[in-house]
């Protein structure tokens, strides 16, 4: 990585023009694709209300909303990964250590096992399941400010107590299980303008929130009694911001399920190729995320249709590697 | 220039159960540069982090320019007071431009750029410990006296009138050890700075600062002009020793020197 | 540059923005005729003669094919009988049991989705009704149920005659099934479920306990305490002991041989086991999977004469 400035300015510049790009590609691609493959003068004129009423019907009951969610859901997940693991100072932190996915699991199992009737309630029932949870785990680590070393721990205990719950009821309801797997596992199907209207304001609220923190979370990233020193609120900005990410990976896990990766890896291949300064890590992160779901759910569910494979599953068998080689080419 | 002043009045300062310090009154309202010396665990570090609002008294109250510290918006604390890293990490792909201009984060709304005064002052900075050159280089490719220099113009880019410094001169090497004691002399000089300083070294206590402040077990033991407190009782009580008090000269100037020979208890 | 940025997340956001108001919902199906109610207790509007029937499982299917209905969607299961496979072969599949399709079952232009009371069938019905497609989930959890797929399907299909006809032969050969036992009075049985992660007993409230009941069993796990509405109890070794069952039947999950050996396994090393009737008399049975982890429909009548010659020890 060279010395000069005006490289890594060029460099950011170069990614985020980048990732905007491959964002809206992915977007057409997605929409573009499945039982139908639509070319993108196709896609273009279903959008606009221009295309038959076939194409019209698949592209904005099925594919546009379903699009939106995985854009804003990848992008939620990657902003929360992202300031949790500036706020905590941990790299190995993504939505889960907070114990949003413990609650959004257990409470989505019980409506998916006890009361399979009610399923449409599943997203809420989550989004109640994850505020509960990660409501504890505030409360455990809360010591005038939040603590970042209990934080970790107490989403651990929590995570640990919510799964109990979850293995029990995998014991008792096993012939249900099933049915639960693939919402556990994470992905798109069937998400729809229902969706989307639950996502839409918790996740402006955490985007813009986050992105105006931008600065704060440079300035934590350099200790707090500097932090401190430089004016900022430590305790004041760190609890806003975890409260911020956990609001992001609440909403997203309660619509598309624990969906992992998103969070714990695509800030880290952000950082390894614009640097560590959060008011342009952020917004790319944010961006990268829609951009990796969405075309991680497009080949997910058109590689074996009509089958869809989860899309959780798909992205770690490709993020993983990936991810090891773009660190060893750093390492060089 | 209105002087500013820092008071504390009568602070007990504590860590969980353990108390270090006392009901302690102390007053710096001239613009000198003050040095806390003393021996280990006798409250030096605590004392500073009180006077820059890093630690809360548990009881009693420091006050800024008249005005309780914990009781002002940190931004507004952070425009007057400065505190100089001992050893922070900057994360890594910061160059020193990037660095001196977190200093100006007290000054800065939401989503501003950086405006004229910002940029003034960040050149100053720069300018000032001789930066200018390196500004575009990575802050953890510097050696340990530019690191240094480099979080020094930090700490001025927020443009203080007060500057406190934690043993900035602990990992240091004799020649930056002089170099940056040198600056933070000229920072005085020129620019009218309070520097409140703790510092192991005796020596440099003595040679760099108008004003000691001996702390031993959390009181203050003695506090006065530097001739006044760098004397041969105050020393070997301070720090159990037996220690004799020299005068060297150098270059046309006499200097201060101690000389600690043997340890030796004192009630 | 910072600008910029923002400036693209708040676009970004409002054109999600407008997409979302500026669609308006789509109308109801045009020719929804009639009112059902379906498993779930739900109202649903479906056509009187509905052309274009989807199915979302394979034992809802089962009942439609062999009363002569044609669906136009299927999904894919390795759990089909074999007197319907050929006439169902060139149906497009729409997805596995818990992973539909919405886009496959949209393109095939349905009139009516049939479903069961399932998380990811549930899940569709508002997208589907959206799109002006009525959601109908059937579930099927005894022996009646059976009967009342069979009249509400014939009803949906058309061939109200085959579908009468069908079941009065299903309830003849019940009759004769069930001519000669007595409600209670038979042989104390368990019915073993394995799954992956346990072991659990049918009770009454599942399918294979509804019909063993039928049968005359009497079916240990349905003394259990605190069971109310549960179709499973785990499996606990000291309850078993103590009821002593004379037959044990056993029935895998996905008819895996897995957990058929694990099962055995544990009945050969286990010494509790040793002592109870079922074990002492070699009579432990493995209900076929084909019969018995998926609902078999029409096909119950086979199901029940198999599970009466264990229950009771007779051939034929």
């Amino acid at each position: 990585m060279s010395n000069d400035a005006k490289t890594k300015e060029k460099m950011r510049i170069a990614v985020f023009c980048g990732l905007c790009i491959l964002l809206v590609a992915g977007i057409f691609v997605s929409i573009g694709s499945g039982t139908v493959s639509l070319s993108v003068g196709e896609t273009w004129a279903a959008l606009t209300g221009e295309a038959d009423a076939d194409t019209d019907r698949i592209v904005n009951l099925i594919r546009l909303p379903r699009t939106i969610v995985t854009v804003l859901v990848g992008a939620n997940l990657a902003l929360a990964g992202c300031n949790l693991q500036g706020v905590l100072h941990n790299p190995l932190a993504d939505p889960g250590i907070i114990g949003v996915s413990a609650g959004a699991g257990l409470f989505a199992m019980v409506i998916m096992l006890l009361f399979p009737e009610q399923s449409a309630m599943v997203p809420l029932a989550a989004f109640v399941g994850a505020v509960l949870s990660t409501g504890i785990v505030f409360f455990l680590a809360w010591e005038k400010g939040i603590n970042p070393l209990r934080m970790i721990l107490a989403g651990v205990a929590v995570a640990t107590f919510f799964g109990g719950g979850m293995a029990a009821l995998n014991v008792f309801y096993s012939d249900r299980i099933q049915g639960t797997v693939m919402w556990m596992a994470g992905g798109f199907q069937g998400r729809s303008w229902g969706h989307v209207e639950m996502l839409l304001p918790y996740s402006a609220i955490g985007i813009i929130g986050t992105i105006l923190c931008a600065r704060s979370l440079n300035a934590l990233q350099l200790g707090d009694e500097l932090a401190k020193s430089l004016g900022v609120r430590v305790m004041r900005m760190r609890t806003i911001l975890i409260f911020l990410s956990a609001l992001l990976a609440a909403v997203s896990v309660s619509v598309a399920g624990m969906l992992g990766f998103v969070g714990l890896i695509v800030p880290h291949i952000m950082r390894l190729l614009i640097g560590s300064d959060h008011e342009y890590l952020l917004p790319c992160a944010a961006i990268a995320g829609g951009a990796v779901v969405t075309l991680a759910d497009t080949a997910a569910r058109t590689l074996f249709s009509p089958l869809e494979i989860p899309v959780g599953i798909f992205m770690s068998f490709i993020g993983g590697p990936f991810f090891l080689y773009l660190l060893k080419r750093r390492m060089r | 220039m209105n002087i500013p002043t820092l008071h504390t009045q009568k602070i007990t300062l504590r860590y969980g159960e353990h108390t270090i310090i006392r009901d302690l009154t102390l007053d710096i309202s001239r613009p000198e540069i003050v040095t806390i010396i003393g021996p280990n665990g006798s409250g030096k570090s605590t004392l500073l982090k009180a006077l820059c609002r890093l630690l809360e008294p548990a009881s009693g109250a420091v006050y800024l320019d008249s005005k309780d510290i914990n009781k002002m918006s940190t931004e507004e604390v952070a425009r007057t007071l400065a505190v100089m890293a001992q050893s922070a990490n900057a994360p890594g792909g910061t160059t020193v431009e990037e660095l001196v201009c977190y200093g100006r984060l007290p000054y800065r709304k939401f989503f501003d750029g950086l405006n004229q005064e910002d940029r003034l002052a960040i050149e100053e900075a720069l300018e000032f410990t001789e930066l200018g050159p390196l500004r575009t280089r990575l802050v953890h490719t510097l050696s340990g006296g530019e690191r240094q220099r480099a979080w020094l113009a930090m700490a001025l880019a927020q443009k203080p009138k007060i500057l406190l410094l934690d043993e900035p001169t602990t990992y240091l090497d004799v020649h930056h050890q002089l170099e940056l004691m040198e600056l933070v002399v000229r920072l005085h000089n020129e620019m009218g700075l309070t520097v409140i300083m703790v510092l192991h070294d005796l020596n440099h206590a003595a040679r760099y600062s108008e004003r000691l402040i001996a702390l031993k077990k959390g009181t203050i033991m003695a506090d006065g002009p530097t001739d006044e407190v760098f004397t041969q009782s105050v020393i070997e009580e301070l720090y159990d020793v037996k220690a004799v008090i020299m005068r060297v000269e150098a270059n046309g100037t006499q200097y201060p020197v101690c000389f600690p020979y043997s340890v030796e208890e004192h009630d | 540059m910072k600008k910029y940025i923002l400036l693209v997340f708040v676009v970004i956001i409002a054109l999600a923005g407008y997409f979302l108001l500026a669609r308006g919902q789509h109308k109801l199906a045009a020719n929804a005729a009639v009112t059902v109610t379906d498993s779930t207790g739900a109202k649903v509007h479906i056509p009187a003669e509905p052309k274009r029937i989807v199915f979302l499982n394979a034992s809802n299917l089962e009942i439609f094919t062999s009363i002569g209905g044609k669906a136009v969607g299927r999904p894919t299961s390795t759990s089909y009988p074999d007197d319907i496979k050929e006439s169902i072969k060139d149906i497009p599949e729409v997805g596995m049991i818990h992973a539909p399709n919405l886009e496959k079952i949209m393109s095939l232009k349905p009139d009516l989705v049939v479903g069961t009371n399932v998380p990811f069938h549930v899940m569709l019905r508002k997208p589907l009704e959206m799109a002006g497609v009525p959601l109908y989930l059937n579930m099927i959890n005894s022996y009646e149920d059976v009967l009342k797929s069979i009249d509400d399907f014939g009803r949906f299909a058309g061939k109200e005659k085959e579908a009468a006809a069908k079941r009065a032969q299903i309830e003849k050969e019940y009759a004769a099934l069930t001519g000669d036992v007595q409600k209670g009075r038979g042989p104390k049985v368990l019915i073993i479920f394995g799954s992956p992660d346990s072991f659990n007993m049918s009770t009454k409230k599942s399918f294979g306990g509804d019909l063993a009941e039928r049968l005359g069993a009497v079916n240990i796990a349905d003394k259990a305490e605190n069971v109310k509405d549960s179709s499973y109890i785990p499996l606990s070794m000291e309850f078993v002991a103590k009821e002593n069952p004379d037959v044990v039947m056993l029935i895998t999950m996905g008819g895996s041989k897995e957990i058929l050996e694990k099962l055995r396994a544990n009945m050969r090393d286990n010494a509790i086991w040793h002592d109870v009737n079922a074990v002492k008399n070699n009579r432990v049975y493995q209900l076929p999977p084909s019969l018995f982890t998926v609902n078999p429909g029409t096909h119950t009548i086979d199901a029940m004469k198999i599970m009466k010659e264990y229950i009771y020890g007779e051939a034929e």
